[in-house]
């Protein structure tokens, strides 16, 4: 479900910088279709991602203009991982270096027969497990360059200003708290004071620096 | 200085926002009055996470009594997130705020004035463009008091708030 309609959206703010080219929607469906999810099942890697629709993470053909709304381009990402626990593939590891050992009639196996192996057990094992999705959509305003994501952890913010610099070779900056006071200052004398800013010291003067901080809890 | 350098090394800037709107807010009676968006209520709701160095305290529950808070503050404490209550005219919001990257949790959205789902989408991104902007303005209200010369009044009556008995 987008942030945008969830009961409790959470979600984290960037500016998009750089010049966006005025027929966008033209330009950017390509890139968009060039960077579309790809589906992992037909692939053997651990990890696929990619950009899906926000109504239905199961459409990523991008055939129409759907994800541009009125000023507003709405995209989401779905990072699809396949992982093996790691007790499973222990025990398959040591039951192919068995059926090895008595097939090859050794006493034991070398370093590379058993790195060889694990790749073998790794890539078998890798095609059982099923995937599991991760989504989470954005919406850019091409109006104001604003784009919000909905999400606020590290690795989804990662992932997403790489897809997103990546696809629409643009910079995306944080909304950080300096980062927006530099956006909305103007004037150049209170930039530099911004720029030179120390933090504000709230404590009143003269106050008893004794005063007890257990008592701060009550 | 990198972004990542000045996330950090500017963090200050968002914990000192969230301080004084906690302060100066309350000093205010809960109010303020801006340009764009005339007369806003802003009140933190139960939940205030302070910190000083790597010390952190955390208030939950009814903080109509804010003596705790006010003690902690007057140690040196900062708000590094805070649960807000904002209403403007008719419409409330429900949210925490983050100090670090200003990012917004939990947010319930005034009350949908369409149900189709297009229309739905539309009219919650219509409410939450509408918080950003007011967010917004109030930040550069604390950034002009703080980078201007009206600072030394403003942080008067921040202190006396503090201090009041």
């Amino acid at each position: 479900m987008s942030f945008v309609t969830s009961g409790a959206s959470s979600f984290t703010r960037f500016f998009a910088i750089g010049e966006r080219p005025a027929s966008y929607r033209e330009v950017y469906l390509p890139y968009i279709q060039e960077y579309a999810f790809w589906d992992i099942d037909q692939t053997d890697g651990e990890e696929s991602y990619g950009w899906v629709s926000t109504d239905d993470i199961t459409d990523f053909g991008f055939e129409t203009e759907a994800c541009f709304r009125d000023e507003f381009i709405s995209l989401a990402i779905r990072v699809d991982r396949r992982k093996i626990p790691k007790s499973i593939e222990k025990l398959h590891q040591r039951q192919a270096e068995k059926e090895l050992l008595a097939q090859t009639g050794a006493e034991q196996l070398s370093k590379f027969q058993k790195k060889e192996l694990a790749d073998v057990v790794h890539k078998k094992l890798i095609q059982r497990i099923p995937p599991t999705p991760e989504v989470f959509d954005m919406v850019w305003n091409t109006l104001t360059d604003e784009v919000f994501l909905g999400a606020t952890n590290q690795a989804a913010i990662d992932r997403f200003i790489d897809m997103f610099t990546t696809t629409f070779r643009l910079g995306l900056r944080l909304a950080f708290p300096y980062a927006l006071g530099d956006k909305l200052v103007t004037e150049q004398a209170l930039k530099e004071r911004l720029e030179e800013l120390e933090p504000a010291d709230y404590r009143p003067k003269g106050l008893d620096s004794t005063e007890s901080k257990d008592e701060s809890h009550e | 200085m990198s972004e990542l350098g000045l996330i950090t090394g500017k963090h200050f800037i968002g914990t000192d926002f969230l301080t004084w709107l906690l302060a100066a807010g309350e000093a205010r009676g809960g109010e303020f009055e801006l340009p764009n968006h005339g007369r806003v209520s802003i009140i933190f709701d139960n939940k205030i996470l302070l910190s000083m160095d790597s010390e952190q305290v955390d208030y939950r529950g009814e903080i109509s009594n804010l003596e705790g808070v006010r003690l902690a503050l007057r140690q040196g404490m900062k708000v590094l997130e805070g649960k807000l209550f904002v209403k403007l005219g008719e419409r409330e919001w429900r949210f925490t705020l983050t100090s670090k990257l200003l990012q917004v949790k939990g947010l319930k959205l005034p009350k949908p004035r369409y149900m189709k789902p297009e229309e739905l989408w539309f009219d919650r991104l219509g409410y939450i463009s509408e918080l950003t902007e007011l967010l917004d303005e109030l930040f550069g209200h604390f950034l002009a008091l703080r980078l201007g010369d009206a600072w030394e009044t403003e942080l008067a009556a921040i202190q006396a708030w503090l201090n009041w008995e």
